[in-house]
Order: C-alpha cells, then sequence, then structure tokens
C-alpha cells in the first residue's frame, strides 16, 4: 500500500467553506467509506499514434478544493497512476480517446504532460456501471506553446458516483480547453485547479449539464493568475428538472504582481422545476491592480415569451420547453469546437 | 439642505480628537456576570432582563469566532481587554445647554446642533455606552411617534418594544449577537405609528471618546402600516493605541406597507474594530433601504440583511467602502427572500488605496414557495494602487423555476487613457483620478443626503492629493 497518510487532514465538515452547500457530512463521509474498498481503475481501448506514449508513472498529490483528506484517502488506494506524454511540436487534430469502465470503487490517476509546441485534442471518457463509484485524480502540464482540448464525459448509470479532481498548469503561451459533461450520475463533485505560471497563456473551460430526478453536481473551479498577462474564460451552463441540485463554486484568484490579468467566469442556471435547488458561489481575490476580472451568476425559468413564440408556430409546450433546454445547452459546444 | 458642517465629517482627522474621561460608572475591563450585574444595577433594570443578559453571556462564551469564513483579523481581538459599560451617570438631556461641558464640546466640533436645528426631526447623541442628548421635535411626538433609547423603551413602552425585541437578530443567531445582548446599553428604539410619514430624518449620532471601550449600542426601529421615516446614523472615535470595539445590533421592523431608510455612514478611527449587525423585517408591500457607507475602522464586518417575510416587500442595499492603508472593509447585503413576489437590489461599490482591502460578502436566499422572486446583485471594485486588494465573496441559493437571480462584479481601474485625456485639457494628475474615482461612485453617493456626498467627494479629492500629489 501506498506510504500517503490517511488521517492527516480531516475530512470535509460544515465549516470548511469549499464544501459549502455540498452536505460534506453526508456526501464526503460516505465517499471515505467507499474508499476502504476501491481498487485502481484501468485504462484501455487505446491506440496512441506516434509520439503519444501511455507508462505508468507514480502516483501523487494534487491540490485539492478542500478535498486534502478525500484524496489522501485516495491516495492511499494506488500506487500507480498512467502517464500520457505528448512529444513536443507534434500537432495532431483527431481526438485520442481513453476510455474506460467502472465497477465497484475505483480510483484513477492520469497524467498528462503535452510537450512544447505541441497540439492535441483528448477524450477521457467514464462509463459507470450500476452503483458504481469512481474517483479521478488528473493532472495536466502544457509545456510552452502547448494546446489541448480536452472532452471529460462522465456517462453515468443508476446510483452512480464520480468525485474528480483536475490540476492544470499551463506555461508560457500555452493553450487550454476543457469541457466536461456529466449525466446520469446520482451525484458528482469536480474540482478543477487551473494555474497560469508563465505570460500569455489562456484557457477555456466549459461545462454543460442536463441534470434531472435526484441528482446533485458539485463544481468547484480555482484559476489562479500567478503570472502577468494570462487570460481565462469559464462557463458553466446547467438545466434543472425535477428534484436536481446544482452546485458551482468559482474563484478566480489574482496573485500580487500578476498585473494585465484578464479574467471573466460565469455560471449560468436554467431552472426547469418547482422542486430543482441552485447554488452559485463565484468569487473574485485580487491582489493586484491593472488587471479586468468579473463574474456573472444568473438562474432563470424558460423565458415565457420564447415558449409563447415556439407554441404560436405549432410546437407543443412540452417539446418547446425541451428545444429551448438544448439551445440553452448548444453554444458551450460551439465555444469548445470554435478553441 | 444647508452648506454648514455636517454631523459626520468624512474625515479621519475631524473626529481624532478626545476629552480627558470623567465616568461615575466604569464597569472595568472584561465581560463577567459580575459585569451585567454592575450595568443592570446602574440602569435599574429589572430582573427578567438580567437574566436574560445573563443567558446571552452564557451563549457568547460557547459560541466560537466564525474563522471559517470571517476575516483572520478578528482572531487577535481580546475580548477580556475591553470596557463594557462607561457612562457619566445622568439621564440623557432634551436641552443642549443642559448637556455636560466636555461632551457638548465634542458634539459642537462635530456640528450636532447646527444640524439638528437645519434639517433633523430629531437627533440621538450617544457618548460612549450611554445617549447624552436627545431630543425630537414636539408635532412628532404629538402624531405618536415614539424615540427613546432602548432602556427607556423596555420600561415606558415595554407591550411595543418587548415582542420585537432579540425577534429580527436571535441571541444565538451568531456570537456577535449574544456579545450584544449581553451588554447592549445606549442606541435607539424608534416607532412610527400608522400611516404617520416622517418629511424629516432622525438622526443618531455615535461617538466613543475613552481608550479600549466596547460600545454595543440596540436600534429597533418598527414603522407601523404605511408609516415612513428616514433614520441617519454617524459614528467617530479618537485614535488610541488599544483596540476599540463597535459591535452594535440593528433591528428594523417594516409592518405591511411601511418604508423605513437607514443610512450609515460610519468614520471610526483606525484602531474600531466595526463588528455590526444590520438586519430588517419587511412584511407585506414594506420596503426597506440600507444605505451604507464605509470609510473609517480598521476592520469592518457587516452585512446589511433584509427578511423578506411578506408578499411584494423590497429590499435594498447600496453600499460604498473606501478601504486606505491598514483598513479592511469586509462588507455586504443579505436579501432572504421568503415569501412570492419579492424584490430586491444590491449595489455595492468599493476603492482599495494603497494596502488597504475592500471586500464584499454576500447572500442571496430564495426559499421554497418563495415564487416570482427577482433580485438583481451588482458589485464593482477600483483598485488605486499595485498593493492594493479586493475580493468578491457572493453565495445565492435559488429554489424553484419562477424566479430570477442576476449577480454581476467586476474589477477594474482608472482607465491611462482616460486620465490622459483630462490632462491634456489642464488637470493634474490627482485632479484627473480625482475626477475619474468620483465618477465610479458618483450615482451611489447620490443616494446619501447632500451634506454627506459633498463630503464624501471632498475626502475622495484629499486622498487623490494624498497618494497622487
Amino acid at each position: 500500500m501506498h506510504t500517503h497518510d490517511t488521517n492527516a487532514a480531516p475530512l470535509p465538515d460544515r465549516l470548511n467553506e469549499d464544501w459549502r452547500f455540498g452536505r460534506p457530512h453526508v456526501h464526503a463521509q460516505e465517499l471515505a467509506e467507499a474508499l476502504e474498498h476501491a481498487q485502481a481503475a484501468e485504462l484501455r481501448g487505446i491506440d496512441l499514434p506516434s509520439g503519444v506514449q501511455l507508462t505508468s508513472c507514480a502516483a501523487e498529490l494534487l491540490p485539492t478544493i478542500g478535498s486534502e483528506a478525500l484524496m489522501q484517502r485516495a491516495l492511499a488506494r494506488v500506487q500507480f497512476g498512467h502517464c500520457l506524454r505528448v512529444a513536443d511540436g507534434l500537432q495532431r487534430r483527431e481526438a485520442i480517446t481513453l476510455h474506460s469502465e467502472v465497477h465497484g470503487v475505483q480510483v484513477q490517476q492520469l497524467r498528462v504532460i503535452v510537450g512544447a509546441g505541441a497540439r492535441l485534442h483528448l477524450i477521457e471518457e467514464h462509463e459507470y456501471g450500476e452503483e458504481s463509484t469512481l474517483v479521478c485524480l488528473r493532472r495536466y502540464e502544457l509545456m510552452p506553446g502547448a494546446t489541448l482540448r480536452l472532452e471529460q464525459r462522465e456517462l453515468g448509470s443508476e446510483n452512480t458516483r464520480a468525485f474528480c479532481i483536475s490540476s492544470c498548469i499551463c506555461a508560457e503561451n500555452a493553450r487550454f480547453c476543457s469541457l466536461s459533461t456529466h449525466q446520469d450520475l446520482a451525484w458528482a463533485r469536480h474540482e478543477c485547479t487551473l494555474e497560469f505560471t508563465a505570460p500569455g497563456a489562456e484557457a477555456l473551460l466549459l461545462s454543460a449539464n442536463r441534470l434531472r430526478s435526484e441528482q446533485c453536481l458539485d463544481m468547484r473551479n480555482r484559476q489562479l493568475h500567478s503570472s502577468p498577462g494570462c487570460k481565462s474564460r469559464l462557463l458553466c451552463k446547467n438545466t434543472l428538472t425535477d428534484r436536481a441540485t446544482a452546485i458551482f463554486g468559482g474563484n478566480i484568484r489574482v496573485q500580487p504582481h500578476a498585473h494585465d490579468t484578464d479574467a471573466y467566469l460565469s455560471n449560468l442556471n436554467l431552472q426547469l422545476s418547482p422542486h430543482a435547488t441552485v447554488h452559485s458561489l463565484p468569487m473574485l481575490e485580487i491582489l493586484a491592480d491593472r488587471v479586468r476580472c468579473s463574474h456573472g451568476s444568473a438562474t432563470a425559468p424558460v423565458d415565457a415569451e420564447q415558449l409563447f413564440y415556439l407554441q404560436s408556430r405549432g410546437i407543443p409546450l412540452a417539446e418547446a420547453r425541451r428545444t429551448l433546454e438544448e439551445a440553452f445547452l448548444a453554444d458551450v459546444r460551439l465555444r469548445f469546437e470554435q478553441f | 439642505m444647508n452648506g454648514k458642517t455636517p454631523v459626520v465629517p468624512p474625515q479621519d482627522a475631524r473626529g481624532d480628537f478626545s476629552f480627558p474621561e470623567r465616568h461615575a460608572y466604569d464597569a472595568g475591563y472584561g465581560l463577567t456576570e459580575a459585569t451585567i450585574d454592575y450595568i443592570c444595577d446602574a440602569k435599574g433594570e429589572p430582573d427578567w432582563l438580567r437574566d436574560f443578559r445573563k443567558r446571552a453571556l452564557t451563549k457568547f462564551r460557547d459560541m466560537p469566532q466564525p474563522l471559517h469564513w470571517a476575516p483572520q483579523e478578528i482572531a487577535t481581538l481580546d475580548f477580556d481587554k475591553i470596557r463594557y459599560y462607561l457612562a457619566q451617570g445622568t439621564p440623557a438631556r432634551k436641552n443642549w445647554n443642559d448637556v455636560p461641558d466636555d461632551v457638548k464640546r465634542t458634539f459642537e466640533r462635530l456640528g450636532v446642533p447646527e444640524q439638528e436645528r437645519a434639517f433633523l426631526a430629531g437627533v440621538d447623541a450617544q457618548y460612549d455606552s450611554e445617549t447624552a442628548y436627545k431630543n425630537m421635535r414636539e408635532e412628532l411626538a404629538k402624531k405618536g411617534v415614539i424615540f427613546v433609547n432602548p432602556t427607556e423603551g423596555l420600561s415606558g413602552y415595554e407591550s411595543l418594544f418587548r415582542p420585537w425585541f432579540g425577534k429580527v437578530i436571535p441571541v444565538g443567531d451568531n456570537k456577535y449577537a449574544a456579545l450584544n445582548h449581553a451588554a447592549f446599553s445606549g442606541g435607539s428604539f424608534i416607532y412610527v405609528p400608522k400611516g404617520v410619514k416622517l418629511a424629516q430624518p432622525l438622526q443618531a449620532y455615535f461617538r466613543i471618546n475613552s481608550e479600549s471601550m466596547g460600545q454595543f449600542e440596540r436600534t429597533l426601529i418598527i414603522a407601523d402600516e404605511g408609516a415612513e421615516l428616514m433614520y441617519m446614523e454617524g459614528c467617530t472615535a479618537p485614535k488610541y493605541d488599544t483596540a476599540t470595539l463597535h459591535s452594535g445590533v440593528v433591528e428594523l421592523v417594516a409592518l405591511p406597507g411601511a418604508k423605513i431608510q437607514y443610512v450609515t455612514v460610519q468614520n471610526w478611527a483606525t484602531n474600531v474594530y466595526n463588528l455590526v449587525i444590520q438586519r430588517g423585517l419587511a412584511m407585506r408591500d414594506a420596503e426597506i433601504r440600507w444605505i451604507d457607507c464605509n470609510i473609517g475602522s480598521g476592520v469592518t464586518m457587516k452585512y446589511p440583511a433584509v427578511i423578506l417575510q411578506g408578499e411584494r416587500a423590497r429590499g435594498e442595499v447600496v453600499s460604498i467602502s473606501i478601504a486606505r492603508d491598514g483598513q479592511l472593509q469586509d462588507t455586504g447585503a443579505r436579501m432572504i427572500h421568503a415569501a412570492p413576489g419579492t424584490t430586491s437590489n444590491i449595489v455595492a461599490k468599493s476603492i482599495s488605496i494603497g494596502h488597504g482591502r475592500a471586500s464584499y460578502r454576500g447572500e442571496v436566499r430564495v426559499q421554497p414557495g418563495a415564487t416570482g422572486c427577482r433580485n438583481h446583485t451588482e458589485c464593482d471594485a477600483l483598485l488605486l494602487h499595485a498593493e492594493s486588494r479586493t475580493d468578491t465573496y457572493p453565495a445565492i441559493t435559488v429554489h424553484g423555476d419562477s424566479t430570477a437571480v442576476q449577480h454581476e462584479a467586476s474589477v477594474s481601474q482608472v482607465d491611462e487613457e482616460m486620465l490622459f485625456y483630462m490632462q491634456q485639457r489642464g488637470l493634474t494628475r490627482a485632479q484627473a483620478m480625482s475626477l475619474a474615482v468620483n465618477g465610479f461612485i458618483n450615482d451611489l453617493v447620490n443616494e446619501f443626503p447632500m451634506e454627506y456626498s459633498v463630503e464624501l467627494r471632498r475626502l475622495i479629492d484629499m486622498e487623490m492629493e494624498d497618494s497622487i500629489g
């Protein structure tokens, strides 16, 4: 077993602000118990082109957003993870898909290193078997001038849970774009930390989720501008029906001397049920002047005038609502395609 | 409005003077049961209130500091080094000439009597723990308006005061609410009867004169059905080397159709911890507006709140914060939508200068069943120097599919091109900067009474001259 001390950090509780509204006494507790029986997950179905290598590497700690204790517990279950390395200068437009099936409780660690000037489109797809849980620890390192387009697809089924911790570090002039989607998971928490360490880097973080029944999606994001002259954009869109819950926590932190930062964060929710709940926590921490930072959060029902317009053209109410729901989420994918 | 000195000049220097302490009552340092007995004996309070205060003291001791979310600066506050009750031992005077000379000189330097004559319906001047002077125009008394301190409120108007006392902000709400319930002294109790609309504002003036003082005033304002009033408060203190604590509790109750406007201009010295709880309860068709300006203090934590309890109630917070070197202005707003058709609006602007830090912390919550609600929140921050800091920490919770909630925040600095344009037309850099900063808060400054807005603009001019010139 791994040497990480599982008792070093306390489990998240109600005083943990990074878990605000996230019901840590239920979800963190259950996850910690599940992790006691976790196995390492396998990666398969990979046809790698030349210049891209998949090797095994030592599992390592990642920055979390309030979940250090869970990270330690996960690392106690895995000694090694996978490392995908893209050679310097490799230009590849076709996507590489990493597909895995999840059964029981599994921990997966993946490290992706995109070499200087390389370009990669990566799809990570997790297909969940019934009652399964995946703890996914991912680290992306973009070398100078590298570009990574990343799709993270969580394809859940009945009573499935996902807990993902992602960390992305962008070097000079690196470009990173991610699109995450969560489908049919009973509970999912996604923590993503993005750090710019050199000027000229740019990131676009996208997420589009259709939540239904009793689903709960807990997205936490931290953008750390440690270097001047970087640009980040985040757009998280959710539609909610039935008794679904969406939690969004986003933080743009501009470190001292990170001037000329340009950052925007947006969380938009379309409420389609009187019983659905949205919690939104968009935050800014700005420690340098000469920056342009802003955020927005909006939660609203379907526009009655738009519904009326579609109905007046003969589209039934249910279909009109579904059309507007699809239209609401559609531009997220469009932005990803355009990156 | 006149052009004379305002009651609260928003610059430190004007309030930074003190007179020797001559208190008949001094409860000493620290808060114990004996301190509470001392306060109750000094004020001649009934036994139920003594027990109430002691239960609050137990809660205060049991509750931790909210350090999991609050600024860490409050961890250094030593409650045992604060004096909890200092009073002259004389009842509040109604005639200005009867006020003790040193207290009178204090308020005359700050312009209280001129203001009262000029445009106030009534004034309450609190000196350390107790009210030194209180007066209200006779015609208002004839209409049934009550404007007294809480001790008089509890003894003389118990049937009006007691049902609402500690109901909007309960004793167990948080550590500082418990502290105020245990040690409260001074403040105002105002009752405006049904349908009475006050054309002129009522004013309270809070002055801390003594070193290591804790001021725990308590204000309860009840506007009965259809009543309207505006209340203004201002705060100053001299600067000492030791920490001073101001931990007031303000409860507003707007009964159906009533309107309350509460204006605060806070200009404490920079050794003051200003940890204030302000909350209003708005019933059906009622409206509560908090207009808040924080310029002084070392650490401020203040989040005016409105609980929109009745259908179609409306809440608004308009807030300006200026954080200079060594200051932390942690301000914001809370809107709790608990009834259908309620609406709220929050506009907060902050300016961080030098090493100053201004934070917006807010909560908007739409409860289940509160259908058709609307909220709009806007917070903008201006950073003037490379070392300045600003934060935004909003929390939004929406239940249901018939409510629209919008939040937007931005951080910016003064545009160099704008400065260049103005300098090209003959303004100095400091003048150009001052004009740009005044433009940033212009729409909010107009919400304040004329005297305050003029002084705010002057303060910004002075700041720009100091920091740029």
